[in-house]
């Protein structure tokens, strides 16, 4: 690769030297007149085209400060300048910063959070590529709270030149064709970014007689660790349009501000938007290409993770509320001293006069109205809607997983100066033939990230074929190192799949129309020998439920060992007894590791028959709060020689509730787990371990959850007919005595 | 093989002996058997079997410095009395982690393209254990600096090849 670049470079050279070429040109002219009529990228590729071109357009400021003026003119005034040329490399850092959005904040804040400073917003709007605004304001104190910037005083109203809108289509297209760049600039961390969708994400007709046009323009970057609140931030920026008082008829610009909010929709305060602000500078950037319409997908994200969010929260403290009914209610029925009926009559009569909900046929809707009822009234005994995570932050904590950060920091060249004499220059030979076949699987890859001469020998496909097939013996048949030597990488890709087991199912579209099958690659060991390996291939999923049964029902598989007698045998039985379930699905050529190692239960079915029945799991997560169990269970049982055989190994899906997927459903999860995150390695027994203990607690409490409701729901139908009956019975009585 | 083509020889001629010449022209005399058990030497002295007077014979060995000729040759000596023996393998095993466990990254690296060059197999497999065993569960900055190799990815490639296996790196010992 590094070669063909050099030679096309060395090509490049040759063909530019000819006689009568340009670059014979007299480098003034190419200075003055040549590159002045460049535009941004032309100029930054042409500067990367040879040193004298690079020194040409480096040392001539102007060059730049032009474009960046042209640009934006905002960035014309004096004061500015001056920021702008104390950057690194002056208007051309500064361009280069100001003409990309943040995409994924610096995990730390470079710059002391104590020093005071300021923060410079250099905002232009312009209207089909005329300018209209443009303003340059800067930020002192950020002790307010919410942060927001203002960019025109509340009377200050600019004009735009364009005649007032008189119906919705025309507003909106006045608003499609504003666009906005709004650059903050940091003058003492000398970074700046730009924080605008460019094209509007909104645009809304707010009132008819004024002609207000409002219209938003947002930019959405990750700005915190995973799970934090700030996991997502979205700088918001709001313009609003009037007609002016003057019966010209002509829009002016009356309000243009920025705010920042949380995954929550909360706004930020001030100290924290700063150290938000001053992360994304000094983080990662995005693209430039297309981020209008990138602008507008992650602000639509966005907005679909924080509705998701604030419903899941409200989930889970409905449990805590209807609680809190319940209380409510019997404080009710207490303070009354009448029957439960007469309560329920009560409360709804209360409702029908608080608020006007027209439709009060069902009870259920009341029911529901009660529920909001109350939430207005008790909001302060516990329940913060403003700020729900507060009161569950712990418990959220403590459910989420570990996520696993690869922790990289790149070698300095320094330390890494080349030994005199080392064993690999001089004779790769003898490392290939005999150092690196006698590594294992994690120290040829680290090897293979040594050098790329070292990753050419290691990727040596025989190497990793060894290593898989001493690693699993059942992955050692013809037909599977056919499907193995097709992945991306040959065995080292299938050997990095296989050893992992699922941790996040990767939402993909995935055509069911095809014909798939599924390849199980299971071996058993005990201790370190290997038992029994069998390779099945399953191509129906139209079975319901899903699942994979290894052995035919007639067969057993000898083990070798003797029948267990008394319960510690069992659980040592427990101890050695390892499975690897390696699913791999040939077509779209990925694989994964489906069982825990080690068992996760033990049974000790039957004392007579020496019978033991032995599960291994893998949970991994499908979705937010969504769980599939895989469980590979093994039955073993003795002979009439007192030797352990294996019975039966199959292979079943359960989701959150414990109930069993189909085999269409298995097959969908399961493939969405091959493409998924995988989890580490290393501790994954203890880690398969934790996780099927949480699934069965987490399944029991949704299952005892879902039958609580069942009970509450009937009890409310009862309490509902009793009612309607006294309800039914006074009238007749009432009619009755009238 | 290379123990029983020592044993036969091992009688009939362990008196005689040959001058083994350096790459730094030093000369060193070694019995005939252990110069047997060094191919270019075994090759050269069949070459001039004619030759009479075995002492007149220098091997030239251009590939090997003295100082490691120095630590081959007793190494190979006791090994050979060794495998003379009726072997016990424990034994032998002893004896090799003796001889390879002081040994220097440096000194293992000559060692080994000595005994490549030199055709010694059992010496060449110890210390390929010896090499693997050390570069096992260690940083790739660590191996880098074990080899000698420069890096030559970029960043970006570099991160790219560990994302794809980042399982290889969750057990590496300090360095």
């Amino acid at each position: 690769m590094h070669d063909m670049a050099t030679s096309s470079l060395a090509a490049t050279n040759t063909t530019s030297s000819g006689s009568g070429s340009i670059s014979t040109i007299h480098p003034d002219i190419i200075e003055t007149h040549v590159l002045s009529r460049l535009d941004a990228s032309a100029l930054a590729s042409t500067s990367c085209v040879s040193s004298q071109l690079h020194s040409l357009i480096a040392s001539n400021e102007s060059l730049w400060t032009n474009i960046c003026n042209s640009t934006w003119p905002s960035t014309d005034i004096p004061r500015l300048r001056h920021v702008i040329s104390s950057f690194p490399k002056g208007p051309r850092s500064f361009f280069s910063d100001s003409f990309t959005n943040p995409d994924i904040a610096a995990s730390s804040s470079p710059v002391n959070l104590d020093c005071p400073s300021g923060l410079i917003s250099a905002v232009d709007i312009y209207y089909q590529h005329k300018t209209v605004l443009s303003k340059a304001v800067l930020t002192e104190s950020f002790d307010t709270s919410p942060f927001r910037v203002d960019l025109l005083d509340p009377k200050d109203s600019v004009p735009t030149g364009v005649g007032q809108p008189v119906n919705e289509d025309l507003s909106r297209e006045l608003g499609e064709r504003l666009t906005l760049s709004w650059i903050l600039i940091d003058p003492i961390g000398r970074r700046a970014m730009n924080l605008s969708s460019y094209k509007p994400v909104t645009v809304e007709r707010r009132s008819l007689s004024t002609g207000e046009v409002h219209v938003r323009y947002g930019w959405v970057f990750n700005a915190g660790e995973k799970g934090s609140t700030t996991e997502c931030v979205r700088c918001g920026i709001s313009v609003t349009c009037e007609g002016s008082q003057n019966q010209s008829g002509e829009m002016h610009v009356t309000k243009v501000s920025l705010e920042l909010e949380d995954m929550y929709g909360k706004q930020l305060s001030g100290k924290d938007s700063l150290v938000i602000l001053r992360k994304g500078m000094a983080g990662k950037r995005g693209n430039v290409k297309g981020r209008e319409e990138e602008g507008k997908r992650r602000n639509e994200d966005y907005r679909e993770m924080r509705r998701e969010k604030i419903l899941s929260e409200v989930k889970k403290h409905q449990g805590r509320i209807d609680t809190l009914y319940m209380a409510f209610g019997a404080l009710i029925f207490a303070s009354l001293g009448c029957t439960p009926e007469h309560l329920i009559f009560r409360s709804f009569q209360t409702l029908n006069s608080k608020d006007q909900c027209p439709c009060k046929k069902q009870l259920s809707v009341n029911f529901d109205n009660l529920h909001v009822f109350i939430l207005m009234i008790v909001p302060w005994i516990t329940y913060d809607p403003e700020n729900p995570l507060q009161v569950n932050s712990s418990y959220s904590n403590s459910v989420r997983r570990p996520s696993y950060h690869l922790s990289m920091d790149p070698p300095s060249p320094a330390d890494t100066a080349p030994a005199s004499s080392s064993i690999f220059t001089v004779h790769p030979d003898i490392m290939k033939t005999h150092v690196l076949t006698r590594l294992d699987a994690s120290a040829l890859a680290s090897a293979s990230c040594v050098s790329s001469q070292l990753y050419s020998l290691t990727s040596y496909e025989t190497l990793w074929t060894n290593i898989c097939n001493s690693a699993w013996p059942s992955t050692n048949t013809p037909r599977l190192r056919r499907v193995i030597s097709s992945f991306p990488k040959g065995a080292r890709s299938f050997f990095s799949d296989s050893i992992t087991n699922p941790d996040n199912a990767t939402p993909s579209s995935l055509n069911l129309d095809l014909p798939l099958e599924l390849i199980s690659a299971v071996d058993i060991y005990y201790q370190d020998r290997h038992i029994f390996g069998k390779v099945v291939k399953t191509e129906t999923f139209e079975g319901s439920p899903f699942r994979i049964d290894l052995l035919d029902p007639q067969d057993s598989v000898p083990t070798g060992l003797n029948q267990p007698f008394n319960e510690g045998e069992g659980s040592e039985l427990s101890d050695y007894f390892r499975l690897s379930w390696i699913l791999i699905d040939p077509i779209g050529r990925r694989a994964m590791n489906l069982s825990s190692c080690k068992p996760v239960t033990v049974e000790r079915w039957r004392f007579m028959t020496g019978k033991v029945r032995m599960r291994y799991a893998c949970v991994f997560s499908t979705g937010e709060d969504e769980f599939v169990h895989c469980e590979i269970m093994v039955k073993c049982k003795g002979s009439q020689s007192g030797e352990m055989h294996v019975r039966k190994v199959r292979l079943l899906l359960e989701d959150t509730c414990e109930k069993q997927l189909s085999g269409k459903d298995g097959l969908v999860t399961l493939l969405k787990g091959m493409v998924g995150k995988r989890v580490i390695v290393r501790g994954r027994e203890e880690e398969a371990k934790r996780r099927y203990k949480t699934h069965l607690k987490m399944s029991m409490e949704k299952m005892q959850l879902a039958s609580e409701l069942r009970t509450r729901q009937r009890r409310l139908v009862e309490a509902s007919f009793v009612a309607s009956f006294l309800l039914i019975l006074g009238l007749f009585v009432f009619v009755g005595w009238i | 093989m290379a123990s029983s083509s020592s044993s036969s020889s091992c009688s009939s001629s362990s008196e005689k002996k040959i001058t083994l010449k350096s790459s730094d022209g030093e000369a060193l005399n070694v019995e005939k058997n252990v110069a047997l058990e060094f191919e270019p030497a075994k090759g050269f002295l069949e070459d001039n079997s004619e030759e009479a007077d075995d002492e007149a014979i220098v091997v030239p060995l251009p590939n090997v410095s003295a100082a490691v000729l120095s630590e081959l040759i007793p190494y190979v000596k006791q090994r050979l009395e060794l495998s003379a023996k009726p072997v016990q393998k424990k034994l032998i095993k002893a004896f090799d982690d003796q001889f390879t466990r002081h040994l220097s990254d440096d000194k293992l690296g000559e060692l080994m393209l000595a005994a490549n060059y030199l055709g010694v197999n059992y010496l060449l497999d110890v210390l390929c254990d010896v090499t693997a065993d050390r570069i096992k569960n260690k940083s790739v900055e660590y191996v880098r600096e074990f080899l000698g190799i420069q890096n030559d990815f970029t960043p970006e490639e570099e991160a790219e090849l560990r994302a794809q296996c980042p399982w290889a790196f969750e057990g590496v010992d300090q360095d």
